[in-house]
């Protein structure tokens, strides 16, 4: 049983993990980390079960004080993490001694760094899934971002000390451009747009949250439709064009169904890679034959 | 486009890409009815389903093969034996966009009440948030519209109306439909696996409770299931 504090929380906090995978017939979206492969690479470092609780820090880093020795992992964007003004390196088994105080700044390549323990973090679980969705309260600790003087828990795991296995670190392909598909109503794009669709760059704007990231390009799209007559599916990855011609989309929180004319879509594996990318950051779509 | 028959419902199939299905039927009920059986079914090779109003959605995974589709065309759509009658006691006394809702139906409160208790309502989706239940079959003079500003904060329990559709506030949630009552009880458990006490091919009806029955009836029964007599 191990103990961290919460000294400063830095941007959006969370207890996650693989999501709440299976309940989207219930309008339960399957949220879970931004960033599967980076948290997955930190759980595999650590010989931990990949669907085990991780932390997720958004932009800037929290600054943790750790209560008892623990095993760590940092993954995902660099936020010059540092115990003690000694820089700790990303992709790496950590050990971190009682009293260590763990801390970061901005992300310098990305937007989400995950901090894996080594052991099950505890936190509440609810539909089979400890991630933090706060609409429902669900998940986490009482399903809210983590704060200031919050106690993080953790049952340490023996076994796994001896089990080291050498993993291949993965970078990521940190490419502005993003494959997609093309959606339900591609074809109610005007052809000019179909073009545009591609040419055009985006602008990620600061309407991003964990639902979605609403995308500004200086020539919006025309659709013959701008509204579907009943509401249809939706998941994350899906690209709605909004009635302004600009685009939204849909990330690991956000809603099941939805109006608006579903263009394109890319999959899970391409959100990942988009949300590390930083608001303001401009990008390109690439379509898929 | 490929088609699938299933059972008495002829649903036309997009397949994009191996990643998902989207089954899309003429008549708008069968999306419910067959989505509910398909996921209730847990095929290996599907991972979500969401039933829209439109649509139905299957996430597929890599256990996907040509020969999934003809597996769906199996499945026995026998709704009569799975349907409930789910009466949902509701107290309306202190629903707090009345005055709106009276002026904009031109209604008295008592009338739109009576109309409400006399829809048949059925579940059209379920969408928004977890467990937010649209209702279909609201007597078509009760259109009301939306708010042009949504509310930060509506309480779990609200019972709503707006457009076409009631609406159940599984959740406090923001939102912008018009609340002109309060659900005796929740229609979510988080202890049971399926969270939802309500199912989407159940139908609805709406008895009016004033404050005093509502209590009694809180002391009275510990859940809506209970309520309605059901296991």
């Amino acid at each position: 049983m191990g103990k961290l504090k919460v000294i400063k929380p830095g941007i959006l906090l969370s207890i996650q993990d693989t999501g709440r995978n299976g309940y989207a017939f219930y309008a339960s979206p399957i949220s879970g980390v931004m960033d599967g492969q980076a948290a997955q690479m930190a759980q595999l470092i650590l010989s931990n079960d990949l669907d085990w609780p991780i932390i997720e820090c958004t932009s800037i880093a929290p600054q943790l004080e750790f209560i008892d020795d623990a095993i760590i992992a940092l993954t995902g964007a660099n936020a010059r993490w540092s115990i003690d003004n000694n820089l700790v390196p990303l992709n790496k088994r950590v050990k971190v001694s009682s009293g260590d105080v763990l801390k970061g700044g901005p992300m310098i390549d990305g937007l989400r760094s995950y901090i894996g323990i080594q052991g099950k973090i505890k936190a509440q679980n609810h539909l089979g899934s400890t991630a933090t969705y706060l609409p429902a309260k669900w998940g986490g600790i009482n399903g809210q971002y983590l704060r200031k003087n919050d106690i993080v828990e953790w049952v340490s795991d023996t076994k796994a000390f001896d089990a080291f296995t050498e993993i291949e670190i993965q970078n990521w392909n940190k490419q502005f451009k993003l494959n997609i598909f093309k959606g339900p109503e591609y074809d109610w794009l005007s052809d000019s747009s179909k073009l545009l669709l591609t040419q055009n760059k985006y602008l990620i704007t600061n309407a991003t949250n964990r639902m979605g990231s609403k995308l500004k390009s200086d020539t919006p799209l025309e659709a013959f439709k701008t509204e579907l007559d009943k509401s249809a599916p939706t998941f994350p990855g899906t690209i709605q064009l909004l009635p302004n011609g600009q685009l939204i989309l849909l990330l690991q929180d956000g809603q099941t169904t939805g109006g608006y004319p579903r263009i394109a879509y890319m999959t899970e594996e391409e959100t990942w890679r988009f949300n590390q990318m930083k608001i303001g950051t401009r990008i390109n779509f690439q379509m898929h034959p | 486009m490929q088609s699938v028959q299933i059972d008495r419902f002829k649903f036309t199939v997009r397949n994009f890409n191996n990643h998902f299905l989207l089954l899309k039927c003429a008549q708008p009920k069968a999306h419910q009815l067959v989505g509910e059986s398909i996921y209730k079914s847990a095929f290996q090779f599907i991972d979500e389903v969401i039933a829209s109003e439109a649509e139905i959605y299957l996430k597929l995974n890599q256990k996907f093969d040509n020969r999934s589709i003809h597996i769906l065309s199996e499945l026995d759509i026998n709704e009569d034996h799975l349907k409930r009658d789910i009466t949902l006691p509701v107290c309306f006394s202190n629903g707090k966009d009345w005055h709106d809702v009276v002026n904009q139906l031109k209604l008295s409160k008592e009338a739109i009440i009576q109309k409400i208790e006399s829809s048949k309502l059925t579940i059209a989706m379920f969408g928004f948030i977890p467990g937010f239940t649209y209702l279909s079959g609201l007597d078509p003079e009760l259109k009301v519209k939306r708010k042009s500003n949504p509310e930060i904060h509506i309480p779990a329990n609200s019972f709503a109306i707006a457009g076409d559709y009631a609406g159940i506030y599984s959740l406090s949630s923001p939102g912008g439909w018009q609340v002109i009552g309060e659900l005796v009880f929740p229609v979510i458990d988080m202890d049971k696996e399926n969270f939802l006490l309500i199912k989407s091919i159940d139908q609805i009806k709406i008895t009016a409770v004033d404050d005093m029955e509502m209590q009694s009836m809180r002391n009275k029964y510990i859940s809506l299931i209970q309520y309605n007599g059901q296991a």
